[in-house]
């Protein structure tokens, strides 16, 4: 009798505990991936290459590229410049999520980071290079590795905004918000909306409003802006014409509607002197919408390319 | 074993007096006579969990919002619209514009003294967000009452036509005297909340504040009015129709001195907003009238002064939600 007692509190006492430890619950957690201005990060491997080589020898470059902004990188492209009268690119190594093109140069994807997945993709791109021999007169020789990556790349400006459609009226109509402008640090790539001016203009229609949007656009990034569409000749040494740089794509919608840029053909131009253009909704808002909270999305497509370099020591073989 | 007996009969009779004995928060009786109370007209409260602080845009938005009507006022169908309002209809789809508008509820009675109480369900879809590169999409939802009310007051004041006399005969009241039964509120967001009276030769003069004690805006009576109450009407209420009351009824005991009172403006006070931002409309505030009931020939005698108000009435409710698009 006593026995079954000490089984039903041990049981009942079970069955608290477990209520308590197994109560976790919560909510999934959902990071916001588009911030900063980082895109891809690039860095040689420690030792590939040593800082010292020599002469009539082979070595491995390693350079690891990490995305680490929002946007998938689809056959971006890494090459490796090199002093030609010193050392020579034999081949990329076909590593994994690496694809060999030309000689000098190398294919890459790379998964950007995602709701669901905050962490973005890596890979280690290897390349066998020989040097060669060093002149009579030369004892050694500092020669410096560059690698370039050019890649497609895009942001996404996404907030809230308020949108009110009374604010050159004299009525009492209830606002949920004020209309005020936005900064932002960034949108998970190197090339982003650093501030959005929000007016309202008035329509030729007196029962409408014309929201503008000003944007204040910024290379945030250690590369310089370039046409998507000519990512090979900018990672080659094909001649390139001024178009080819500072060149973005824009697209802005307000809600479900698209808004009219002061851009020719959408393509926005990131000059010391030019940082900014306008979006309008030209068709208008009804002040019926009265004042509300929607989402302003602006997508900017560019491509872009980065560098990093290293020294390397060539010595003569005693 | 005596004393034993002993304890349980003090135990039985210290129960029977506690539990026989004036409890608190108990009315005294089934009748409440002091319905009119408290500066609530329509109350609204957002339903816990709908909609809920977060959810995915694979899932209808559920807006459930409780309208308890806590004044003394009933509600007749189609004098109360209820609004949701405050998101992109390109994003939430599905929300009537019209509002929705509600049935018979009735406000505190002596029957029924917490007024009655009715759900209104506003379900929305939600667009696809990731087709809209939107990953997070975060709506203040505002659902706002816009309803017709009103005000009744009955304070007793003292009549008192001859208030330096000389002569030595009894009065019942003072004319100067404070009204007698007359609170701050009187189960409206629109209260009187001060009667003066100063006594002269054959001339009483009142003088009434009439304040919104509620946390919304007054407005105009009439279906027009109400109907530009709707955030979504294209005109929306002017400034020329908000923070007005009408002045229905003043009488002192039978005699009617509405016509005495000024200022009116066609028949409304107006009543001077106190505090406004740019959200949000008037709030608070108070109008002051002044009335006067001539030739007094009897001596001094109490009377009710019955005034009522009418009025257009907007509350509101928000809730910021967030919207995500699903991973």
């Amino acid at each position: 009798m006593r026995l079954t007692s000490l089984f039903v509190i041990l049981g009942l006492a079970l069955l608290i505990l477990g209520c308590q430890i197994g109560g976790g619950g919560g909510q999934l957690t959902v990071s916001n991936v588009r911030k900063g201005t980082d895109g891809l990060k690039m860095e040689f491997i420690d030792e590939f290459p040593p800082k010292t080589v020599f002469e009539a020898s082979r070595i491995i470059l390693g350079v690891q590229l990490e995305n680490e902004g929002a946007t998938d990188i689809e056959s971006g492209i890494v090459t490796a410049s090199l002093e030609q009268d010193y050392m020579r690119l034999l081949q990329w190594n076909r590593d994994i999520g690496l694809r060999t093109s030309r000689v000098n140069t190398a294919v890459f994807d790379l998964d950007g980071k995602r709701i669901g997945n905050p962490v973005g993709g890596k890979l280690v791109a290897t390349a066998d290079i020989s040097t060669l021999v060093l002149e009579r007169q030369t004892e050694t020789h500092t020669s410096t590795i560059v690698v370039t990556a050019c890649y497609a790349y895009q942001s996404i400006f996404q907030d809230s905004v308020c949108i009110d459609t009374n604010i050159f009226g004299t009525d009492a109509r209830e606002k949920i918000c004020e209309v005020k402008d936005l900064s932002s640090g960034g949108q998970g790539g190197p090339v982003g909306i650093k501030k959005v001016e929000i007016s309202m203009l008035p329509h030729s229609d007196r029962e409408k409003v014309i929201p503008q949007f000003t944007f204040h656009i910024v290379n945030g990034g250690g590369g310089e802006i370039v046409d998507p569409g000519q990512l090979e000749s900018v990672c080659s040494s094909a001649a390139l014409d001024r178009d080819t740089f500072n060149k973005v794509k824009v697209n802005a919608v307000l809600g479900d509607q698209r808004l009219t840029c002061n851009l020719k053909e959408g393509e926005f131009f990131l000059l010391p002197k030019r940082k900014t253009f306008s979006c309008r909704l030209i068709e208008g808002l009804s002040k019926r919408r009265g004042s509300y909270i929607a989402p302003l999305i602006v997508t900017l497509d560019y491509g872009y390319t980065q560098s990093i370099s290293k020294k390397v020591e060539i010595r003569r073989i005693v | 074993m005596r004393k034993i007996t002993l304890c349980l009969f003090v135990g039985i009779l210290l129960l029977l007096l506690v539990s026989c004995g004036p409890s608190r928060g108990r009315t005294t009786g089934l009748i409440n006579e002091d319905f009119r109370r408290g500066s609530n007209g329509l109350v609204l409260q957002m339903v816990q969990n709908n909609p809920p602080a977060r959810q995915f845009d694979d899932e209808p938005l559920n807006v459930l919002v409780e309208v308890h009507n806590d004044g003394a006022t009933d509600i007749v169908d189609g004098q109360a619209f209820i609004f949701l309002s405050g998101f992109d209809s390109s994003l939430i789809t599905g929300v009537s514009t019209f509002g929705e508008r509600v049935e018979d509820l009735e406000g505190r009675d002596i029957d029924l003294p917490e007024g009655a109480f009715t759900v209104v369900n506003f379900v929305a879809n939600v667009r696809d967000l990731r087709s809209r590169n939107i990953e997070q999409y975060e709506p203040n939802l505002l659902v706002t009452a816009c309803y017709e009310y009103e005000t009744i007051a009955n304070p007793e004041i003292c009549i008192d036509g001859d208030p330096y006399s000389i002569s030595q005969s009894q009065k019942v009241c003072r004319g100067d005297a404070s009204p007698k039964n007359l609170k701050g509120s009187q189960g409206g967001p629109v209260g009187v909340t001060r009667v003066k009276v100063e006594p002269s030769s054959g001339i009483t003069r009142i003088e009434m504040t009439v304040e919104n004690i509620g946390n919304g805006l007054a407005f105009k009576p009439g279906l027009n009015f109400l109907d530009r109450c709707n955030p979504y009407d294209i005109e929306g209420l002017d400034h020329n129709d908000i923070n007005l009351v009408r002045l229905d009824e003043l009488k002192i005991g039978t005699v009617d001195i509405r016509s005495s009172c000024k200022p009116l403006e066609n028949g409304h006070i107006r009543i001077k907003s106190d505090k406004s931002s740019a959200v949000g409309g008037g709030l608070r505030g108070s109008g002051i009238v002044r009335c006067e009931l001539r030739d007094i020939n009897q001596p001094a005698f109490t009377s009710p002064l019955r005034i009522q108000l009418s009025y257009g009435y907007r509350n509101s409710v928000s809730r910021d939600v967030s919207i995500i698009q699903i991973p």
